[in-house]
């Protein structure tokens, strides 16, 4: 047992938390992953100012014309694509991969923003590895 | 830089992106395209404990060196391989027969490095694989696989399937808090049907085969179904186990909270090293039962309550139960005693010094002393000291206590009618605690003090139970060496107690306790004992409670006598003390007004401080008259005279009797009657017509009540005295029962009587010849101031008082005057031969009344009737006594 809020009531909930991890222990349950497609999201960073938002997405190794960037409708902005597997360049003949950590194949990222955008005036650029995707939003007159 | 494009047309996921054509990526192509992009032949990776289904991600620990290998071949390619579980986990080698026959084809995503050295792979599963042929098996496995593509037709009974088992999921998902949230979110967002069953089925706990059963459920119906099934029961055990929780948690009171922080100070004490509150505990009562000298049987109950205390949690009410009962235990005197001063002399001089006279019960005392000395395993007596109140019998059991050097208990037993105060409740009751016995004698610390149970007549009984009974096992020496208190279920030797009883009469006492207990008496003192007790002490402890001590105030020997005789009427002497505080708290007064010393207080003194006299001695008519007689009366505060007046007068015969008299009483004034009637003749009293007469006998004071057969005599001779016209010696008191026969039995209480006499200044006393031996408890001065008459017979009465008659007992008969000297002989032999001699006795007189004067015939038969009557009693000693009769013929 825990002492860590040792004579406050929290105690209690402490206690009937391990009975909880005691039963869940019982019952050895553990999360399985499931991923019901084969893209992977690369990392992204929203912004927002007074009159658009800001797309940053982590995608280093990218050709921008394997990157493609849509709009479905005024609220949302999906950013999907293909990249190769890293490899060293200049090497010919048999590679030993001992660890593979960088994602690659198809990837696939969809933001949903709260206010709406104008589909019209979007913008991308691409660079040093960072995808910056402007999105102004729809000026009320 | 890329164009943004502008899709308004929904996602179509096998929109293939601009750009490069992903090689050999299965991606989310599902049935043509995955027997499109898979190859024919993958290398095989067995796995252990672990079923991978499609569209999961799952780590893999690769630690076998063929595995290694392959995972080094399978990166450098295309990534793709296909994983088997391994139907027994402990082989390291396994060949095809090891190996389930249904996979999962997967794909590499990741390889990590883990922190002890060894690889992980983190693989996506793609979709299901069998097994069709075995290509290589080194450096590692390869082999034909034969995808299997999921069919899903949709029907409704799939979609209520879909339904149900995403329901039972979100349930399940709710009841575990293990499970994060995300896998709500990806529950949420599966939409086919095989690929839910696939999710559900790798994150329900099942076994390695179980779950292999459903990978190879190629049916998804039947997929669906069986996942499910498992669900449900999933969900009932979590349903429960979250019922179960909540009543646990509603059922968390303060009493089980407080015992939860407990047991966490309890470990963290553990923790520090100390010992915790319970354990010391445990502890010192060890050692308190290892010093408290107990008998092995009691020692051996108190380890077994102390174990009984190790194991009840300390919040519980029964530990207090078993504290409490283990304190007494300890606190007992099992073997602490005190020696007894068995200095014979030092004891006497301390009993003499409390008290005055009592010389029968302190002569017991040294007795039981000298007994002591010389067998020292002798058991205590058990006393009970009879008397008035105030003679001081609770004071005495002080004194005993003092000269033998012991405790003293009192336990007052006066109106107690609970059986549970003597034996005390079972522990199991609420508040049960020890009887009294065993908490006075917890009190006094010894198992050997002096236990004094007052007011023994007065205890009760009622449906709690029989206090007398209960004290039946304290008082039996036989007994009372194991009694059993109720709260203490152990013996406790009681046997060194010297119990001391006391009452004011002896009859309400429980005959079977009254067997146990050796009675003493203590009649209560003599004007002359009274005297010398408020001399030597009550005087001097009032003056000295009254701040007089040291003022020179005393009181006279008459005065102290007055206040004796007019102001206190009682057997002891708390009245006379009382008195004598009132008269001192005058002097007090006066002292501390005037500063006066030097007082000396006289009889007429008296009148100031305490009033008029409150009570006048019953004396001696100074002259008689006929029908008044003095008889002698016993009440508790001592004797006293009383006088039985009697008259007649016209009437229709009705007879009277009066003063208070109570039913014995009553029906000796009749037996009177009816002996004058019978021997008017016999004693020529000329009676008037009885029918016409009325008469009736009265016995002041009509206040007091009074009864006791002792007024039979009286109550003759003043009839006859009534009828014969003569006035009784005012000087002589009788006292005697009376039979029709004739005989004289005798009374109790003679020396309260004789002193009374002696006090009301008669100078003659009339008592049963049976009662002659008691004459030894008056004191001499008394005795030698008074002359005794002994009657056997009521003519022997009469002739006593009233001397100037002739009572014959038979006609023709001539004096009989000398049955009343004193005649000494023994009671024993006699006693026990009434029985013939009576029933002769009887006739005798008869016929002795039917003859008239026949001197030859009556002589004869007088002589043998005188003999007969006067050796009634006495068959050994008839001859002496015809011979002392004839004497005096």
């Amino acid at each position: 047992m825990s002492f860590s809020k040792f004579g406050c009531g929290d105690d209690m909930h402490e206690w009937i938390r391990h009975m909880h991890d005691m039963f869940d222990e019982m019952k050895r349950r553990s999360f399985v992953q499931f991923r019901d497609e084969d893209t992977w999201q690369p990392a992204t960073d929203v912004y927002e100012t007074d009159v658009a938002y800001c797309i940053c997405v982590d995608l280093a190794g990218m050709n921008p014309e394997q990157v493609e960037v849509s709009c479905h409708d005024q609220h949302c902005v999906r950013i999907a694509g293909f990249r190769p597997n890293p490899r060293p360049a200049e090497i010919e003949g048999p590679l030993t991969l001992h660890i593979m950590e960088i994602d690659h194949g198809p990837f696939r990222r969809e933001v949903t923003l709260p206010e709406p955008i104008n589909v019209q005036s979007v913008e991308a650029t691409y660079d040093k590895g960072y995808l910056w995707v402007m999105l102004p939003k729809i000026t009320t007159p | 830089m890329g164009d943004a494009a502008e899709d308004h047309d929904a996602l179509n996921r096998n929109d293939p992106p601009p750009g490069d054509k992903p090689p050999a990526s299965v991606g989310s192509a599902r049935g043509d395209d995955i027997r499109a992009m898979l190859p024919r032949e993958l290398p095989i990776l067995p796995v252990r404990n672990l079923v991978v289904f499609p569209g999961t991600v799952v780590p893999l620990s690769i630690g076998r060196e063929k595995s290694r290998l392959l995972t080094d071949a399978v990166l450098a390619g295309d990534k793709l391989l296909a994983l088997f579980t391994q139907r027994h986990e402990e082989v390291e080698d396994p060949g095809l027969d090891d190996l389930y026959r249904v996979g999962t084809a997967a794909q590499v995503l990741k390889v990590l490095k883990l922190p002890d050295g060894s690889n992980s792979l983190l693989v996506h599963g793609l979709v299901r694989v069998g097994i069709e042929e075995l290509v290589a098996t080194d450096p590692y496995w390869r082999a034909v696989v034969n995808p299997h593509i999921d069919q899903v037709t949709p029907s409704l009974e799939l979609e209520a399937l879909v339904h149900n088992a995403r329901q039972i999921a979100r349930e399940v998902i709710e009841l575990s808090p293990n499970v994060p949230d995300e896998a709500r979110l990806v529950l949420d967002n599966i939409d086919r049907p095989d690929a839910l069953a696939d999710f559900l089925a790798a994150n329900l706990s099942l076994g390695v085969v179980q779950k292999q059963e459903l990978l190879e459920t190629f049916d998804v119906v039947d997929r669906l179904k069986k996942v499910t099934a498992i669900l449900n029961n999933q969900v009932e055990v979590l349903r429960l186990s979250q019922k179960i929780q909540d009543d646990v948690r509603r059922e968390i009171d303060k009493t089980q909270r407080d015992f939860y922080l407990h047991e966490q100070l309890k470990a963290i004490q553990k923790e520090l090293g100390e010992t915790d509150g319970t354990a010391g505990q445990i502890e010192e009562f060890r050692k308190r039962i290892e010093a408290a000298g107990m008998p092995e049987a009691v020692r051996q109950e108190a380890e077994r309550e102390l174990k009984r205390l190790e194991r009840v949690p300390q919040a519980s009410p029964e530990s207090g139960v078993i504290r409490d009962y283990l304190t007494w235990l300890c606190e007992l005197p099992w073997n602490k005693e005190t020696p007894d001063n068995l200095d014979l002399d030092r004891a006497e001089a301390i009993l003499n010094e409390d008290h005055f006279g009592l010389t029968n019960v302190k002569r017991r005392i040294i007795e039981y002393l000298a007994v002591r000395k010389l067998n020292p395993a002798s058991k205590g007596p058990i006393l009970c000291f009879v008397g008035p109140p105030g003679v001081g019998k609770t004071s005495l059991g002080l004194s005993i206590a003092r000269a033998l050097g012991r405790s003293f208990i009192r336990i007052a037993l006066g109106g107690v009618r609970d059986e549970a105060d003597i034996r005390g409740h079972r522990r199991t009751y609420i508040g049960a605690i020890p009887g009294r016995i065993v908490q006075e004698i917890r009190k006094a610390g010894t198992c050997n003090p002096v236990l004094m149970l007052d007011e023994l007549d007065k205890l009760g009984a009622d449906f709690r139970g029989d206090p007398a009974a209960a004290l039946l096992e304290v008082l039996d020496p036989a007994q009372n060496h194991s009694f059993t208190d109720h709260y203490l279920s152990v013996p406790f030797d009681l046997s060194k107690v010297l119990f001391i009883g006391t009452a004011n009469y002896i009859d309400p006492v429980a005959p079977a306790l009254r067997d146990r207990m050796e009675i003493i008496d203590l009649p209560g003192y003599t004007l002359f004992e009274k005297f010398e007790i408020a001399k030597r002490y009550l005087v001097p402890r009032q003056l000295a409670e009254n701040g007089l001590a040291d003022r020179n105030v005393t009181f006279s020997d008459d005065a102290i006598r007055a206040i004796i005789e007019r102001y206190t009427r009682e057997a002891g002497v708390r009245n006379l003390e009382r008195s004598i505080g009132t008269v001192c708290r005058g002097l007090a007064a006066k002292v501390a007004r005037n500063k006066v010393a030097d007082v000396a207080v006289d009889p007429e003194d008296l009148v100031e401080y305490l009033g008029p006299p409150r009570f006048e001695r019953e004396l001696a008519l100074e002259r008689g008259m006929p029908g008044v007689v003095t008889g002698l009366a016993y009440t508790p505060v001592g004797g006293e005279i009383i006088f039985v007046e009697a008259t007649a007068m016209e009437g229709r015969g009705n007879f009277a009797l009066t003063g208070q008299i109570g039913e014995v009483m009553r029906e000796s004034g009749l037996a009177a009657l009816s002996i004058i009637r019978s021997r008017a003749r016999q004693w020529r009293l000329k009676l008037p017509d009885l029918g016409k007469t009325d008469i009736h006998i009265h016995v002041p004071a009509g206040g007091v009540p009074k009864d006791g057969p002792s007024a039979g005599v009286a109550m003759v001779c003043a009839l006859a005295s009534l009828f014969a016209g003569q006035i009784a010696d005012p000087g002589v008191g009788m006292t005697g029962e009376i039979t029709l026969r004739g005989q004289v039995l005798p009374i109790g209480g003679v020396k309260e009587k004789v002193l009374a006499a002696h006090r009301a200044g008669l100078k003659k006393v009339v008592l049963p010849a049976r009662n002659e031996p008691d004459l030894q408890e008056v004191p001499k001065e008394v005795r030698d101031e008074l002359i005794f008459a002994f009657s056997r017979t009521i003519e022997d009465v009469l002739t006593q008082v009233l001397p100037e008659r002739k009572w014959p007992s038979a006609p023709n008969a001539g004096e009989i005057g000398s049955s009343s000297d004193r005649v000494s002989e023994p009671q024993e032999a006699a006693a026990g031969k009434p029985a013939r001699k009576a029933s002769a006795a009887k006739a005798a007189p008869q016929r002795a009344t039917a003859q008239k004067a026949d001197p030859k015939t009556g002589l004869s038969r007088d002589k043998r009737a005188k003999v007969r009557a006067g050796s009634v009693r006495r068959r050994t000693n008839t001859q002496a006594a015809a011979r002392e009769r004839g004497s005096g013929n």
